[in-house]
Protein backbone atom coordinates (compact mmCIF):
# COMPACT_ATOMS: atom_id res chain seq x y z
CA UNK A 1 0.00 0.00 0.00
CA UNK A 2 2.55 2.35 1.32
CA UNK A 3 4.61 1.55 -2.06
CA UNK A 4 1.80 2.08 -4.24
CA UNK A 5 0.69 5.55 -2.84
CA UNK A 6 4.72 6.07 -3.69
CA UNK A 7 4.05 5.68 -6.98
CA UNK A 8 1.55 7.77 -7.48
CA UNK A 9 2.49 10.35 -5.62
CA UNK A 10 5.52 10.74 -8.15
CA UNK A 11 3.80 10.00 -10.84
CA UNK A 12 1.66 13.44 -10.11
CA UNK A 13 4.88 15.04 -9.35
CA UNK A 14 6.98 14.20 -12.52
CA UNK A 15 3.72 15.13 -14.56
CA UNK A 16 3.20 18.61 -12.67
CA UNK A 17 6.70 19.28 -13.30
CA UNK A 18 6.73 17.64 -17.27
CA UNK A 19 3.70 20.30 -17.36
CA UNK A 20 5.36 23.23 -15.88
CA UNK A 21 8.54 22.71 -18.26
CA UNK A 22 6.24 22.34 -21.44
CA UNK A 23 5.12 25.99 -20.83
CA UNK A 24 8.36 27.75 -22.58
CA UNK A 25 8.48 24.99 -25.31
CA UNK A 26 4.48 25.23 -26.32
CA UNK A 27 4.90 29.36 -26.69
CA UNK A 28 7.85 29.13 -29.03
CA UNK A 29 5.11 27.28 -31.59
CA UNK A 30 1.88 29.00 -30.74
CA UNK A 31 -0.45 29.87 -33.85
CA UNK A 32 -3.29 32.30 -33.39
CA UNK A 33 -6.13 31.92 -35.06
CA UNK A 34 -8.48 35.03 -35.50
CA UNK A 35 -12.13 34.14 -36.80
CA UNK A 36 -13.84 37.40 -38.82
CA UNK A 37 -17.06 37.77 -38.80
CA UNK A 38 -19.14 40.40 -40.57
CA UNK A 39 -21.73 42.01 -39.41
CA UNK A 40 -23.83 43.91 -41.63
CA UNK A 41 -24.26 47.35 -40.65
CA UNK A 42 -28.09 48.40 -39.77
CA UNK A 43 -29.31 51.47 -42.00
CA UNK A 44 -32.58 52.73 -41.20
CA UNK A 45 -33.76 55.81 -42.67
CA UNK A 46 -37.53 57.55 -42.36
CA UNK A 47 -38.57 58.23 -45.64
CA UNK A 48 -41.89 59.17 -46.54
CA UNK A 49 -44.24 57.05 -48.50
CA UNK A 50 -46.46 59.49 -49.96
CA UNK A 51 -46.04 63.28 -51.44
CA UNK A 52 -48.12 66.13 -52.35
CA UNK A 53 -47.64 68.35 -55.39
CA UNK A 54 -49.06 71.39 -57.25
CA UNK A 55 -48.71 72.53 -60.68
CA UNK A 56 -49.66 76.56 -60.50
CA UNK A 57 -49.23 78.22 -63.91
CA UNK A 58 -49.89 81.43 -61.72
CA UNK A 59 -46.81 80.75 -59.50
CA UNK A 60 -49.07 81.35 -56.40
CA UNK A 61 -47.74 78.22 -54.53
CA UNK A 62 -48.88 76.32 -52.09
CA UNK A 63 -49.86 77.04 -48.71
CA UNK A 64 -48.66 74.47 -45.80
CA UNK A 65 -49.64 74.88 -42.02
CA UNK A 66 -47.37 74.34 -39.13
CA UNK A 67 -48.03 73.19 -36.00
CA UNK A 68 -48.84 76.11 -33.99
CA UNK A 69 -51.35 76.77 -37.18
CA UNK A 70 -49.18 79.35 -38.48
CA UNK A 71 -49.30 79.09 -42.51
CA UNK A 72 -46.21 79.26 -45.31
CA UNK A 73 -46.44 79.57 -48.44
CA UNK A 74 -43.87 77.15 -50.65
CA UNK A 75 -43.70 79.12 -53.63
CA UNK A 76 -43.13 78.35 -56.86
CA UNK A 77 -45.44 76.92 -60.13
CA UNK A 78 -44.30 73.21 -58.97
CA UNK A 79 -44.59 73.45 -55.51
CA UNK A 80 -44.44 70.39 -53.20
CA UNK A 81 -45.32 69.76 -49.48
CA UNK A 82 -42.35 69.55 -47.57
CA UNK A 83 -40.45 66.23 -47.52
CA UNK A 84 -37.82 65.06 -45.48
CA UNK A 85 -35.57 61.90 -45.08
CA UNK A 86 -34.41 61.08 -41.12
CA UNK A 87 -31.85 58.92 -40.59
CA UNK A 88 -32.17 56.85 -37.94
CA UNK A 89 -28.70 54.88 -38.16
CA UNK A 90 -25.70 55.22 -36.47
CA UNK A 91 -23.30 55.74 -39.77
CA UNK A 92 -23.53 58.93 -42.11
CA UNK A 93 -25.11 57.61 -45.34
CA UNK A 94 -24.92 58.79 -48.79
CA UNK A 95 -28.11 59.83 -50.42
CA UNK A 96 -28.77 58.31 -54.25
CA UNK A 97 -31.84 58.52 -55.92
CA UNK A 98 -33.90 57.46 -59.20
CA UNK A 99 -36.31 59.12 -60.89
CA UNK A 100 -39.37 58.56 -63.06
CA UNK A 101 -42.51 60.37 -63.94
CA UNK A 102 -45.65 59.27 -65.40
CA UNK A 103 -48.71 61.82 -66.82
CA UNK A 104 -51.97 61.51 -65.35
CA UNK A 105 -54.33 59.82 -67.77
CA UNK A 106 -57.47 61.94 -68.52
CA UNK A 107 -60.54 60.80 -68.26
CA UNK A 108 -62.35 58.36 -71.20
CA UNK A 109 -63.34 60.17 -74.17
CA UNK A 110 -61.55 62.96 -73.12
CA UNK A 111 -59.63 64.41 -76.05
CA UNK A 112 -58.29 67.13 -74.52
CA UNK A 113 -54.20 67.60 -75.64
CA UNK A 114 -52.42 66.14 -72.27
CA UNK A 115 -49.66 68.30 -70.89
CA UNK A 116 -46.03 66.90 -71.57
CA UNK A 117 -43.06 66.82 -69.56
CA UNK A 118 -40.29 69.11 -70.75
CA UNK A 119 -36.72 68.40 -70.58
CA UNK A 120 -35.52 71.91 -70.22
CA UNK A 121 -37.50 75.16 -68.46
CA UNK A 122 -40.43 76.19 -70.12
CA UNK A 123 -39.84 79.64 -69.80
CA UNK A 124 -36.85 80.24 -72.53
CA UNK A 125 -33.86 82.24 -71.99
CA UNK A 126 -33.04 85.73 -73.00
CA UNK A 127 -36.32 88.83 -74.44
CA UNK A 128 -34.56 89.51 -77.71
CA UNK A 129 -35.19 87.08 -80.93
CA UNK A 130 -31.61 87.85 -82.28
CA UNK A 131 -29.49 87.45 -79.56
CA UNK A 132 -27.51 84.36 -79.44
CA UNK A 133 -29.02 81.88 -77.35
CA UNK A 134 -32.34 82.92 -77.24
CA UNK A 135 -34.71 80.35 -76.75
CA UNK A 136 -38.47 80.92 -76.94
CA UNK A 137 -40.84 80.17 -74.35
CA UNK A 138 -42.83 76.74 -74.53
CA UNK A 139 -46.53 77.12 -75.86
CA UNK A 140 -47.49 73.49 -75.51
CA UNK A 141 -49.09 72.88 -71.79
CA UNK A 142 -45.56 71.24 -70.27
CA UNK A 143 -43.75 70.85 -67.26
CA UNK A 144 -40.29 71.09 -66.26
CA UNK A 145 -39.96 68.90 -63.17
CA UNK A 146 -37.01 68.48 -61.42
CA UNK A 147 -35.97 66.40 -58.57
CA UNK A 148 -33.66 68.29 -55.69
CA UNK A 149 -32.16 66.59 -52.74
CA UNK A 150 -30.71 69.04 -50.13
CA UNK A 151 -28.70 68.55 -46.74
CA UNK A 152 -29.37 71.48 -44.39
CA UNK A 153 -28.14 72.27 -41.09
CA UNK A 154 -31.32 71.64 -39.50
CA UNK A 155 -31.02 70.87 -35.75
CA UNK A 156 -33.34 69.70 -33.17
CA UNK A 157 -33.02 69.07 -29.71
CA UNK A 158 -36.87 67.09 -29.71
CA UNK A 159 -37.10 64.68 -32.25
CA UNK A 160 -40.65 64.44 -32.02
CA UNK A 161 -42.27 64.49 -35.48
CA UNK A 162 -43.68 67.92 -35.25
CA UNK A 163 -41.22 69.75 -34.21
CA UNK A 164 -38.91 68.10 -36.51
CA UNK A 165 -42.15 68.88 -39.63
CA UNK A 166 -41.74 72.49 -38.32
CA UNK A 167 -38.03 72.94 -38.39
CA UNK A 168 -38.05 71.90 -42.14
CA UNK A 169 -40.63 73.94 -43.14
CA UNK A 170 -38.52 76.94 -41.89
CA UNK A 171 -36.02 76.11 -44.05
CA UNK A 172 -38.04 74.38 -47.17
CA UNK A 173 -39.48 77.78 -48.17
CA UNK A 174 -35.97 79.75 -48.29
CA UNK A 175 -34.54 79.36 -51.43
CA UNK A 176 -30.70 79.62 -50.60
CA UNK A 177 -31.74 76.20 -48.99
CA UNK A 178 -31.80 74.60 -52.35
CA UNK A 179 -28.66 76.53 -54.02
CA UNK A 180 -26.43 73.36 -53.97
CA UNK A 181 -29.09 70.63 -54.34
CA UNK A 182 -30.14 72.77 -57.94
CA UNK A 183 -26.50 71.66 -58.85
CA UNK A 184 -27.51 68.13 -58.74
CA UNK A 185 -30.72 68.00 -59.18
CA UNK A 186 -32.44 65.17 -61.37
CA UNK A 187 -35.01 66.04 -64.66
CA UNK A 188 -37.92 63.85 -64.45
CA UNK A 189 -39.02 62.73 -67.59
CA UNK A 190 -41.04 59.39 -68.43
CA UNK A 191 -38.12 57.25 -68.27
CA UNK A 192 -36.13 56.47 -64.78
CA UNK A 193 -32.81 58.47 -64.12
CA UNK A 194 -30.58 57.92 -61.44
CA UNK A 195 -28.29 60.12 -59.50
CA UNK A 196 -26.16 58.74 -56.37
CA UNK A 197 -24.24 61.21 -53.81
CA UNK A 198 -26.93 63.93 -54.08
CA UNK A 199 -26.80 64.29 -50.50
CA UNK A 200 -25.32 63.01 -46.73
CA UNK A 201 -27.26 62.11 -43.74
CA UNK A 202 -25.30 62.41 -40.54
CA UNK A 203 -25.68 60.20 -37.47
CA UNK A 204 -28.79 61.19 -35.24
CA UNK A 205 -28.43 61.33 -31.28
CA UNK A 206 -28.94 58.04 -29.85
CA UNK A 207 -29.85 57.66 -26.41
CA UNK A 208 -29.14 54.95 -24.13
CA UNK A 209 -32.27 52.82 -24.91
CA UNK A 210 -30.96 53.34 -28.43
CA UNK A 211 -34.30 55.65 -29.69
CA UNK A 212 -33.03 58.40 -31.53
CA UNK A 213 -33.23 61.45 -28.79
CA UNK A 214 -32.62 64.39 -31.38
CA UNK A 215 -31.23 65.13 -34.84
CA UNK A 216 -27.89 67.25 -35.01
CA UNK A 217 -27.26 69.19 -38.02
CA UNK A 218 -27.42 67.12 -41.13
CA UNK A 219 -29.02 64.26 -39.92
CA UNK A 220 -32.06 65.90 -41.74
CA UNK A 221 -32.12 65.75 -45.66
CA UNK A 222 -35.20 67.68 -47.58
CA UNK A 223 -36.19 66.84 -51.18
CA UNK A 224 -38.83 68.48 -53.68
CA UNK A 225 -40.36 68.43 -57.13
CA UNK A 226 -39.61 71.94 -58.02
CA UNK A 227 -39.60 73.54 -61.64
CA UNK A 228 -42.00 75.48 -64.27
CA UNK A 229 -44.52 75.47 -66.54
CA UNK A 230 -46.01 77.73 -69.21
CA UNK A 231 -48.33 80.06 -67.90
CA UNK A 232 -50.13 79.73 -70.79
CA UNK A 233 -50.35 77.17 -73.13
CA UNK A 234 -52.52 77.20 -76.26
CA UNK A 235 -54.67 74.25 -74.76
CA UNK A 236 -55.29 75.56 -71.21
CA UNK A 237 -54.61 74.30 -67.77
CA UNK A 238 -57.63 72.35 -66.16
CA UNK A 239 -57.92 70.83 -62.85
CA UNK A 240 -57.48 67.50 -64.65
CA UNK A 241 -54.06 68.14 -65.16
CA UNK A 242 -51.63 66.14 -62.98
CA UNK A 243 -48.72 63.77 -63.11
CA UNK A 244 -46.92 61.43 -60.85
CA UNK A 245 -43.49 61.51 -59.95
CA UNK A 246 -41.86 57.78 -58.03
CA UNK A 247 -38.46 58.60 -56.19
CA UNK A 248 -36.46 55.37 -55.33
CA UNK A 249 -34.39 56.68 -52.92
CA UNK A 250 -30.45 54.53 -52.12
CA UNK A 251 -29.06 54.96 -49.15
CA UNK A 252 -25.52 53.56 -48.48
CA UNK A 253 -22.92 54.04 -45.59
CA UNK A 254 -20.38 56.87 -46.21
CA UNK A 255 -16.88 57.65 -45.34
CA UNK A 256 -16.56 59.84 -42.19
CA UNK A 257 -16.46 63.24 -42.96
CA UNK A 258 -13.01 64.71 -42.55
CA UNK A 259 -12.12 65.87 -39.51
CA UNK A 260 -13.73 63.09 -37.72
CA UNK B 1 5.96 31.73 -43.57
CA UNK B 2 3.05 31.16 -41.59
CA UNK B 3 3.23 34.56 -40.77
CA UNK B 4 2.70 35.42 -44.33
CA UNK B 5 0.00 33.12 -44.80
CA UNK B 6 -1.70 34.42 -42.10
CA UNK B 7 -1.46 38.46 -43.53
CA UNK B 8 -3.05 37.39 -47.34
CA UNK B 9 -5.84 35.25 -45.31
CA UNK B 10 -6.61 38.46 -42.97
CA UNK B 11 -6.36 40.86 -46.40
CA UNK B 12 -8.32 38.26 -48.53
CA UNK B 13 -11.26 38.45 -45.18
CA UNK B 14 -11.08 42.35 -45.03
CA UNK B 15 -11.53 42.77 -48.62
CA UNK B 16 -14.33 40.25 -48.80
CA UNK B 17 -16.11 42.10 -45.70
CA UNK B 18 -15.74 45.14 -47.63
CA UNK B 19 -17.72 44.13 -50.53
CA UNK B 20 -20.05 42.78 -48.62
CA UNK B 21 -20.32 45.50 -46.85
CA UNK B 22 -21.24 47.95 -49.65
CA UNK B 23 -23.66 45.02 -51.35
CA UNK B 24 -25.72 44.33 -47.61
CA UNK B 25 -25.80 48.24 -46.93
CA UNK B 26 -27.41 49.46 -49.68
CA UNK B 27 -30.92 50.24 -48.72
CA UNK B 28 -34.16 51.39 -51.15
CA UNK B 29 -36.85 53.19 -49.97
CA UNK B 30 -39.67 55.03 -52.60
CA UNK B 31 -41.20 57.96 -52.43
CA UNK B 32 -44.57 58.63 -54.75
CA UNK B 33 -45.26 61.83 -55.54
CA UNK B 34 -48.49 62.96 -56.78
CA UNK B 35 -48.99 66.50 -58.64
CA UNK B 36 -52.00 68.24 -59.50
CA UNK B 37 -53.33 70.97 -61.16
CA UNK B 38 -54.54 74.04 -58.50
CA UNK B 39 -56.22 76.60 -60.91
CA UNK B 40 -57.35 80.02 -58.95
CA UNK B 41 -60.60 80.33 -59.34
CA UNK B 42 -61.65 83.79 -61.43
CA UNK B 43 -63.49 86.38 -59.56
CA UNK B 44 -64.57 90.12 -61.44
CA UNK B 45 -67.47 92.32 -60.51
CA UNK B 46 -68.66 93.70 -63.83
CA UNK B 47 -71.56 96.02 -63.89
CA UNK B 48 -74.70 95.66 -65.96
CA UNK B 49 -75.17 98.99 -67.35
CA UNK B 50 -73.62 102.07 -67.25
CA UNK B 51 -75.30 105.59 -69.02
CA UNK B 52 -73.56 107.21 -72.00
CA UNK B 53 -74.45 111.21 -72.95
CA UNK B 54 -73.99 113.11 -76.12
CA UNK B 55 -73.71 116.31 -75.27
CA UNK B 56 -72.92 118.39 -77.97
CA UNK B 57 -72.83 121.96 -76.47
CA UNK B 58 -70.77 121.17 -73.80
CA UNK B 59 -73.55 121.97 -71.21
CA UNK B 60 -72.37 121.04 -67.83
CA UNK B 61 -73.61 117.48 -66.64
CA UNK B 62 -73.77 116.66 -63.01
CA UNK B 63 -72.55 113.06 -62.44
CA UNK B 64 -72.20 111.37 -59.24
CA UNK B 65 -71.79 115.08 -57.31
CA UNK B 66 -69.24 115.79 -60.12
CA UNK B 67 -69.95 118.26 -62.74
CA UNK B 68 -68.79 117.42 -66.22
CA UNK B 69 -68.80 119.24 -69.06
CA UNK B 70 -67.52 117.05 -72.16
CA UNK B 71 -69.18 116.51 -75.37
CA UNK B 72 -69.44 112.86 -74.28
CA UNK B 73 -69.73 111.59 -70.84
CA UNK B 74 -70.87 108.13 -69.19
CA UNK B 75 -71.42 107.46 -66.00
CA UNK B 76 -68.03 105.89 -63.79
CA UNK B 77 -67.63 102.77 -64.06
CA UNK B 78 -65.39 99.99 -62.62
CA UNK B 79 -64.94 96.20 -62.82
CA UNK B 80 -63.34 94.89 -59.70
CA UNK B 81 -60.76 91.90 -59.78
CA UNK B 82 -61.78 89.64 -56.63
CA UNK B 83 -59.73 87.22 -57.52
CA UNK B 84 -56.14 85.88 -56.08
CA UNK B 85 -54.07 86.63 -59.06
CA UNK B 86 -53.90 88.97 -61.58
CA UNK B 87 -56.00 89.20 -64.23
CA UNK B 88 -55.28 90.19 -68.04
CA UNK B 89 -58.47 92.14 -68.92
CA UNK B 90 -59.30 91.64 -72.94
CA UNK B 91 -62.25 93.64 -74.22
CA UNK B 92 -64.64 93.83 -77.15
CA UNK B 93 -66.97 96.94 -78.09
CA UNK B 94 -69.66 97.03 -80.24
CA UNK B 95 -71.77 100.07 -81.10
CA UNK B 96 -75.55 100.07 -82.44
CA UNK B 97 -77.04 103.27 -83.24
CA UNK B 98 -80.49 103.89 -81.81
CA UNK B 99 -83.07 103.03 -84.17
CA UNK B 100 -84.82 106.18 -85.34
CA UNK B 101 -81.12 108.07 -85.24
CA UNK B 102 -79.18 109.58 -88.33
CA UNK B 103 -76.41 109.94 -86.14
CA UNK B 104 -73.01 108.07 -87.29
CA UNK B 105 -69.98 107.08 -85.58
CA UNK B 106 -66.89 108.42 -86.45
CA UNK B 107 -63.45 106.67 -86.83
CA UNK B 108 -61.84 109.56 -85.49
CA UNK B 109 -61.62 112.77 -83.92
CA UNK B 110 -65.14 115.02 -85.21
CA UNK B 111 -64.46 118.48 -85.51
CA UNK B 112 -66.83 120.28 -83.91
CA UNK B 113 -67.75 122.56 -86.59
CA UNK B 114 -68.29 119.61 -88.77
CA UNK B 115 -71.92 119.81 -90.37
CA UNK B 116 -72.37 115.96 -90.12
CA UNK B 117 -74.08 114.53 -87.35
CA UNK B 118 -71.29 112.41 -86.30
CA UNK B 119 -70.33 111.02 -82.70
CA UNK B 120 -66.63 109.86 -81.83
CA UNK B 121 -66.54 107.64 -78.81
CA UNK B 122 -63.85 105.79 -77.54
CA UNK B 123 -63.29 103.55 -74.29
CA UNK B 124 -60.79 103.60 -72.06
CA UNK B 125 -59.93 101.71 -69.15
CA UNK B 126 -57.82 102.06 -66.23
CA UNK B 127 -56.42 100.16 -63.80
CA UNK B 128 -56.71 102.13 -60.62
CA UNK B 129 -56.42 101.12 -56.18
CA UNK B 130 -59.36 103.46 -55.93
CA UNK B 131 -61.72 104.05 -57.99
CA UNK B 132 -62.84 107.55 -56.81
CA UNK B 133 -59.77 108.89 -58.31
CA UNK B 134 -59.07 108.23 -61.77
CA UNK B 135 -56.35 109.55 -63.44
CA UNK B 136 -57.35 109.64 -67.32
CA UNK B 137 -55.37 110.21 -70.44
CA UNK B 138 -55.82 113.40 -72.08
CA UNK B 139 -56.32 112.19 -75.39
CA UNK B 140 -57.24 109.46 -77.63
CA UNK B 141 -54.54 106.88 -77.94
CA UNK B 142 -54.91 104.07 -80.58
CA UNK B 143 -52.52 101.35 -78.79
CA UNK B 144 -54.56 101.88 -75.49
CA UNK B 145 -58.08 103.05 -76.26
CA UNK B 146 -61.13 101.37 -78.15
CA UNK B 147 -63.26 103.46 -80.86
CA UNK B 148 -66.91 102.40 -80.69
CA UNK B 149 -68.02 100.98 -84.22
CA UNK B 150 -70.91 99.18 -85.30
CA UNK B 151 -68.56 96.13 -85.61
CA UNK B 152 -67.12 94.46 -82.71
CA UNK B 153 -63.46 96.03 -82.06
CA UNK B 154 -61.32 94.17 -79.64
CA UNK B 155 -57.90 94.80 -77.57
CA UNK B 156 -56.16 91.85 -76.08
CA UNK B 157 -54.66 92.21 -72.66
CA UNK B 158 -55.50 96.10 -72.73
CA UNK B 159 -55.17 96.18 -68.78
CA UNK B 160 -53.79 93.76 -66.38
CA UNK B 161 -55.66 94.19 -62.87
CA UNK B 162 -53.77 93.65 -59.47
CA UNK B 163 -54.78 90.82 -57.50
CA UNK B 164 -57.33 91.49 -54.90
CA UNK B 165 -56.06 93.58 -52.10
CA UNK B 166 -58.21 93.67 -49.14
CA UNK B 167 -55.89 97.07 -48.07
CA UNK B 168 -56.38 99.11 -50.72
CA UNK B 169 -52.77 99.38 -51.95
CA UNK B 170 -52.54 97.32 -55.33
CA UNK B 171 -54.67 98.45 -58.45
CA UNK B 172 -57.05 95.52 -58.48
CA UNK B 173 -59.77 97.95 -59.88
CA UNK B 174 -60.45 99.07 -63.57
CA UNK B 175 -62.07 102.04 -63.83
CA UNK B 176 -63.44 102.50 -67.42
CA UNK B 177 -65.46 105.59 -69.35
CA UNK B 178 -66.94 105.93 -72.85
CA UNK B 179 -65.28 109.71 -73.79
CA UNK B 180 -64.63 111.59 -77.31
CA UNK B 181 -66.53 114.60 -79.13
CA UNK B 182 -68.66 115.13 -81.71
CA UNK B 183 -70.29 117.76 -84.11
CA UNK B 184 -71.48 120.78 -82.08
CA UNK B 185 -74.23 121.83 -84.81
CA UNK B 186 -74.61 119.24 -87.63
CA UNK B 187 -77.38 120.29 -90.18
CA UNK B 188 -79.14 117.70 -89.21
CA UNK B 189 -79.60 118.68 -85.44
CA UNK B 190 -79.19 116.72 -82.12
CA UNK B 191 -82.58 115.22 -81.03
CA UNK B 192 -83.60 113.02 -78.20
CA UNK B 193 -83.42 110.14 -80.53
CA UNK B 194 -80.27 110.17 -81.01
CA UNK B 195 -77.96 108.20 -78.98
CA UNK B 196 -75.75 104.53 -79.30
CA UNK B 197 -75.90 101.46 -77.33
CA UNK B 198 -72.36 100.30 -76.82
CA UNK B 199 -72.15 96.56 -75.46
CA UNK B 200 -68.71 96.22 -73.98
CA UNK B 201 -67.79 92.43 -73.35
CA UNK B 202 -64.84 91.78 -71.07
CA UNK B 203 -62.52 88.55 -71.02
CA UNK B 204 -60.20 87.89 -68.11
CA UNK B 205 -56.82 85.51 -68.66
CA UNK B 206 -55.17 84.72 -65.08
CA UNK B 207 -51.70 85.61 -65.11
CA UNK B 208 -48.88 85.39 -62.34
CA UNK B 209 -47.70 89.09 -62.96
CA UNK B 210 -48.63 92.46 -63.66
CA UNK B 211 -46.91 93.74 -66.95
Amino acid sequence: MNTMKKRVLSSVIAAASAASMALPVFAANMDTEITGTYSAPTIAVTVPTTGTAVINPYGLGMEVTKSDSTKVTVAGQIATAPLYITNESSMRLSVGASVSGEITARGEGDTTTPLKFATSSTQGNGTNPDEEGYVAPATAKSVYVTLQVADTTIATADATEDKVKDAVIDEYIKDSAWTEAAKKELVVGLKDVKGDGLATLEKPTVGTDGAVTAYPAGSIVMFRLTGDCTESPKTAWDNDDGFTVNVAFTFKPAPAASGN
Amino acid sequence: MKYKKFIAGFVSALLLAGNLCVSAAETQNTTVIEAVCDLPEIKVTVPATGELFINPYEMPVEINGQTLGYQIISTPTVIQNESIVPLKVSATVTGAIKEGSDMALSSASVDPNSTRKKAFIYFEIQPTNDPDTVVWDSEYNMDKHIVVRTAAKTKKNIVTLDAFDENGQKKCYGAFRLTGDCAAVPKSRWTEADGVDVTIAFTFQATSKVE
